[in-house]
């Protein structure tokens, strides 16, 4: 029996899709798939013209870095790395210089709010803190989209209408975002909100909002 | 068996949690089936550490029974003997001897000997220059001890009659003859041709006088030796010969070896009965050869030990690597289970028991690999020794408690760093442990830590009172641990880098320094003392990388280079504690390889220098038989040969201060011809002579100097504890004539190659030993050196009558050098183990390190990190560590040799030049980080074919 079935769905730029549904239905391996972190046994997935699956490993990889950001429910931070060396790690895949790519995380660590906390390592961070460097590695490199995994799922009901905000005002510049969750408090605020029962799209409606 | 108890009483409370505790037994099975690579792992690293301490002590057991087994093959029976030059008195000997029986013995024999040469009587003459001939009734010899094969002579029939001789089958092998073969013997002038009628085993009576090389008995019928002393040809040969000797030999009760406990009571009596016959010398002789065995056997055990002991620390840092890694994957089901109820002590056991799991199976491996390593060791030194003319055949020999005794060191060595591993990472906070938050610094000392603190320091000021009692360790640890309690103290003040650093480079500073600082006080320094240097400043060495290498650490490269060493060093910068341990562990085999290969470069090195300081412009020596010595004359005669110098030798007993036992050691007499073409460097002299000519011209003439070896009198191998100065006075007994003199020393020479021994005028040496001693040794100069080994060749060739053995002085030394090259090969060898922890260990972590970062790959493999990327950084994480260990390890195993062959004379106090052996430093550093990284390739490619999304999803 397969994860996923007969998924045939489309985002757009500039969209914000929420994807919804109960716990071990295909939520994560949708998201995987389509971001080319899983492989798939039929179809095809594009991101604009570029068919994802029919490139070879390096080639995906390459294309993610390029193309693509990712928040974890786990934040899913290098522990070893300050906050300013997690966020600059996307830049330097890039070929940009330490200096240049310092700059650039610097700044994008300001935006979310941390620009007091660059050295601190993520043990010394709370997990709001940790997701929100999680969220300035994923717009660092400006990708094309943004993958989020439950990113409010490990946190309070506050932090998580704080991270929550955080995301909604990514999307607000003009980011595509797709987010998966099962909490109707974030749903609510999908431009398009698709729900995965079983494997399959059960329904992909405009916003409840 | 006091570390056989040690061994069960950590052992104990394991098995009891074991057998006893279902809930910590569950515990302790479950994590070893859940990972049995890593419990290989863990095994492989505290195995090795076992096998290294086992293989020490078989090598000891090996040459301990080899040289033993000397006392077999060339005393047999005879446990003391009675020893006369010239057979007048030996019938007065013997019936003395036999007045009444000597208690605790069961036998005595007389013989009388002579060393002759020996030749084969064909066209190609094969010849023995310095074979024994002796004349013994066998059918009394066989009876001598109640061992008729430990004689020798079981199977020999009856005593050879005029014109026959029984020959040991070492010099029949090396004669290429058998029975029926004509022999022609060389002494006092005349020859003899006897008929081989059998050849004997060369053991017992047989062996008799080989002291260790090849027995070249030859037995020939009774009154033949003084009949060939009667007809010497002219009167001066007969004068300058010495005469057939005469001697009684005893036999203790029991057999070849239990007898040996009567022999100082048995020598005692015979020495009473004896003193009526005049020039009786009574020797223990099975008790010497058994005990320089025992001596022997230990010297070689604690050199290993020594050597190994770095492997053996290396081994216990990775153990508590291994450990300290566990514990840290399992930090978050700890805490829960601290949560749910678990005491702080039954962590300690559950930890426990399963690391006792491992050490009893890595002991038990490691025993029995050591015994296998002591095995190929004792196959090496056998190659060793049968390059020399030693007939120690090194025979490979283990006893049981040896095993066990490894075994258990291993076992002791693992179980306390289990425990002490265990106790120490009980100590988490639950919350933290669950929450996997690192726990904070400390920020204040608490009563446990200060009382440690204060503990470190008396023990500190205590070693330091003793290092200046004497001991050279505690000069070198005293200070350290007063330094590292003074830096602990002030890091509890002001938390920081700054004071351990500091601390580190005070106790590096110290323990180079020292031998310069404290420099009469380092002096004589034995080995012990390096390994004790090398441990702490290893040690300082890395505590003070570990601190600060993120201040040397600088990314300037760009890009996906600028990512790769990003992501090496990240982890060994933060993980300090970890990278700290992996330095040391790899270092210290690095600096002892280094040290050894330094050490022995150099001494290969001194070689030419060797040769133009000890030869006074001559290039041969040539020895010749007692019986028959060499005339300046004829040796004039030889082609080739342009000056010589005749040598007077005896070997008398000495004594001296710090040696107060008899001891014999050779002494020469040289006449002025011994100046004409140059002098024989001296290391001191002195004060009162302004060059080393002078001091040799009055030694030539004053009868009361001498100039002796640095190594003189001296019966340890290894460091000096003792050594004759300039100045010192030394007594000469000749046990023959009884007559003594007391001798200064005028100055010291660096080795002793020809074994001169004490250096004194001819007339001084004639004067106190008269007839006993004799010219039989000559110091040949040639007309052209390179021609040294066709002119020596010529010698012995063409005055085999003489018994000539002729060896350049070049030949001798290079010899010695060879023999001394190879034994650090093999030292080197056995360090290899250690090498083997070293890069063992590194794959060890980094496998581990997959396992532990096995989310953070994927998250990097997700965010674009290319397959390539993560085997590199993986690669490179490894070449950091394995690096910068081999770095350090060079660059102080240099130092310490340095500090040992410059400034300590614990290996002697020749005169050395400092060399690097670049070659051998490539191989040592290049050749284990290649392997290194081989090790961690298989480990690295695990982690950059680690799926992303099943990594994740896991983790989630």
């Amino acid at each position: 029996m397969g994860a996923l079935r007969g998924v045939d769905l489309e985002v757009y730029p500039g969209e914000l899709v929420v994807v919804m549904g109960p716990s071990g239905n295909g939520k994560t391996t949708l998201l995987n798939c389509l971001s080319g972190l899983d492989d798939i046994d039929a179809g095809t997935v594009f991101i604009d013209d570029f068919d994802l699956h029919a490139a070879d490993d390096a080639t995906r990889t390459e294309h993610r870095a390029r193309r693509m950001g990712f928040v974890f429910q786990s934040y899913n931070l290098i522990p070893v790395f300050s906050a300013v060396e997690n966020v600059e790690l996307p830049l330097l895949l890039l070929g940009r210089k330490p200096a240049v790519a310092r700059k650039m995380a610097t700044a994008m660590l300001d935006r979310v709010g941390l620009g007091a906390r660059l050295g601190n390592r993520p043990g010394a961070l709370s997990g709001g803190e940790q997701q929100r460097v999680a969220i300035a590695r994923a717009l660092v490199a400006s990708p094309a989209i943004v993958w989020a995994d439950e990113p409010t799922g490990n946190l309070d009901a506050e932090t998580a209408e704080a991270v929550l905000e955080l995301l909604l005002e990514v999307h607000r510049d003009g980011n595509t975002l797709v987010l998966v969750t099962h909490d109707r408090d974030v749903g609510i605020w999908a431009s398009r909100l698709v729900r995965i029962v079983n494997g399959r799209v059960a329904a992909d409606e405009a916003s409840l909002r | 068996m006091i570390i056989l108890v040690v061994a069960l009483l950590l052992l104990a409370p394991a098995v009891f949690d074991l057998c006893r505790r279902p809930v910590l037994r569950r515990l302790a099975f479950r994590n070893l089936r859940r990972r049995p690579t890593e419990a290989m792992l863990v095994v492989l690293g505290s195995l090795l550490g076992t096998a290294i301490i086992t293989a020490s002590l078989v090598v000891g057991d090996t040459l301990d029974a080899s040289v033993r087994d000397i006392a077999r093959v060339s005393q047999g029976p005879i446990d003391e003997q009675a020893r006369l030059v010239g057979t007048d008195h030996l019938g007065d000997l013997e019936s003395t001897l036999r007045t009444s029986v000597i208690p605790h013995t069961d036998g005595l024999l007389r013989a009388v000997w002579a060393p002759v040469a020996v030749a084969t009587t064909d066209a190609i003459r094969r010849a023995e220059p310095k074979a024994v001939a002796v004349e013994v009734d066998f059918d009394a010899a066989r009876q001598f001890g109640g061992d008729p094969p430990a004689t020798g002579l079981a199977n020999a029939g009856v005593t050879p009659n005029p014109g026959e001789a029984v020959i040991a089958s070492d010099l029949a092998e090396q004669l290429k003859v058998g029975p029926g073969a004509p022999l022609q013997l060389f002494a006092y002038g005349t020859s003899l041709v006897v008929t081989v009628q059998k050849v004997v085993p060369s053991v017992g009576l047989v062996g008799w006088g080989s002291d260790g090389s090849r027995a070249t008995t030859v037995f020939v019928a009774p009154g033949v030796l003084e009949a060939m002393a009667a007809s010497t040809p002219s009167a001066a040969a007969a004068a300058a010969a010495s005469p057939p000797n005469a001697v009684v030999w005893v036999s203790n009760s029991g057999g070849v070896f239990s007898g040996v406990r009567y022999s100082h009571e048995v020598a005692m009596a015979m020495a009473s009965r004896v003193t009526a016959v005049p020039g009786t010398e009574v020797t223990e002789v099975k008790h010497d050869t058994l005990d320089d065995a025992v001596r022997a056997g230990r010297n070689f055990t604690q050199l290993f030990s020594s050597i190994g002991s770095f492997a053996v620390i290396a081994g216990v840092l990775l153990l508590v690597n291994i450990f300290v890694m566990l514990s840290e994957e399992r930090k978050t089901e700890l805490g829960v289970l601290r949560a749910v109820g678990l005491k702080r002590r039954h962590l300690v056991r559950s930890f426990g028991a399963e690391g006792s799991i491992y050490a009893v199976v890595a002991a038990a491996v490691g025993a029995a690999l050591g015994v296998v390593v002591g095995a190929v060791i004792a196959l090496v030194t056998r190659g060793l020794a049968s390059g020399s003319d030693t007939r120690v055949v090194v025979r490979f020999a283990v006893n049981a408690s040896t095993v066990r005794d490894g075994l258990c060191a291993g076992l002791v060595i693992s179980l306390g760093t289990i425990w002490l591993t265990s106790i120490r990472l009980a100590s988490l906070n639950v919350i933290r442990a669950i929450r996997d938050q690192p726990e904070p610094p400390r920020r204040s000392l608490g009563r446990r830590r200060g009382t440690a603190l204060v503990a470190t320091l008396a023990v500190g000021i205590a070693l330091v009172i003793a290092g200046f009692s004497g001991s050279q360790s505690a000069l070198l640890l005293g200070p350290s641990l007063v330094i590292v309690a003074l830096a602990w103290f002030a890091y509890s003040r002001r938390p920081g880098r700054l004071a351990p650093s500091l601390g580190a480079l005070a106790v590096l500073v110290w323990c180079i320094g020292s031998v310069w600082i404290v420099r009469d006080r380092m002096r004589d320094a034995p080995l012990s003392t390096f390994v004790v240097d090398g441990l702490i400043l290893v040690g300082s060495a890395v505590t003070l990388l570990v601190l600060n290498a993120d201040l040397l650490a600088t990314v300037s490269t760009r890009g996906k280079a600028a990512l790769t060493a990003r992501l090496a060093s990240a982890y060994p910068l933060v993980r300090r504690y970890r990278t700290g341990l992996l330095l040391g562990m790899y270092s210290l085999v690095i600096f002892t390889l280094t040290f050894l290969a330094t050490f022995s470069a150099m001494l290969s090195a001194q070689g030419p220098d060797l040769l133009a300081s000890t030869s006074a412009g001559y290039s041969v020596v040539v020895d010749s038989s007692p019986t028959n010595p060499l005339t300046a004359e004829t040796l004039r005669s030889v082609e080739g040969v342009s000056g010589l110098s005749i040598v007077r030798r005896g070997s008398p007993d000495f004594t001296t201060d710090w040696q107060p036992e008899r001891l014999s050691w050779p002494m020469s007499g040289f006449d002025h011809s011994v100046l004409d073409r140059g002098v024989i460097r001296l290391q001191s002299r002195s004060p009162q002579f302004p060059d080393d000519r002078t001091v040799w011209e009055a030694v030539l003439t004053d009868p009361s100097l001498a100039v002796v070896p640095d190594y003189f009198l001296r019966v340890n191998t290894g460091p000096v504890s003792h050594r004759l100065e300039v100045g010192d006075v030394f007594q000469v007994y000749d046990r023959l004539t009884g007559s003594t003199r007391q001798l200064k020393v005028a100055g010291v020479v660096a080795g002793d190659w020809a074994a001169y021994g004490a250096m004194v005028g001819k007339d001084s040496i004639t004067s106190l030993l008269g007839p006993a001693a004799v010219d039989n040794r000559a110091l040949v100069a040639v007309d052209k050196p390179r021609d040294a080994d066709v002119v020596a060749d010529r010698i012995t060739g063409s005055l085999l009558d003489h018994g000539a053995d002729a060896r350049t002085l070049r030949g001798i030394i290079d010899d010695g050098l060879s023999t001394q090259a190879g034994f650090f090969r093999l030292m080197e060898g056995f360090l290899g183990l250690g090498l083997i922890i070293g890069i063992a260990g590194l794959g060890v972590v980094m496998v581990r390190a997959v396992r532990e970062r096995r989310r953070q790959i994927a998250m990097l493999r997700a965010i674009g990190v290319p397959v390539d990327g993560v085997r590199r950084a993986f690669l490179a994480e490894a070449g950091i560590v394995a690096v910068a260990g081999t770095l350090l390890g060079i660059g102080l195993g240099l130092i310490t040799a340095y500090q040992v062959l410059m400034v300590s004379t614990t290996f002697g106090t020749m005169p050395l030049d400092f060399v690097v052996p670049w070659a051998t430093l490539f191989v040592i550093a290049v050749a284990p980080l290649a392997a290194s990284l081989v090790a961690t390739n298989v480990p690295a490619r695990r982690a950059s074919l680690i799926p992303p999304a099943a990594a994740l999803r896991i983790a989630d």
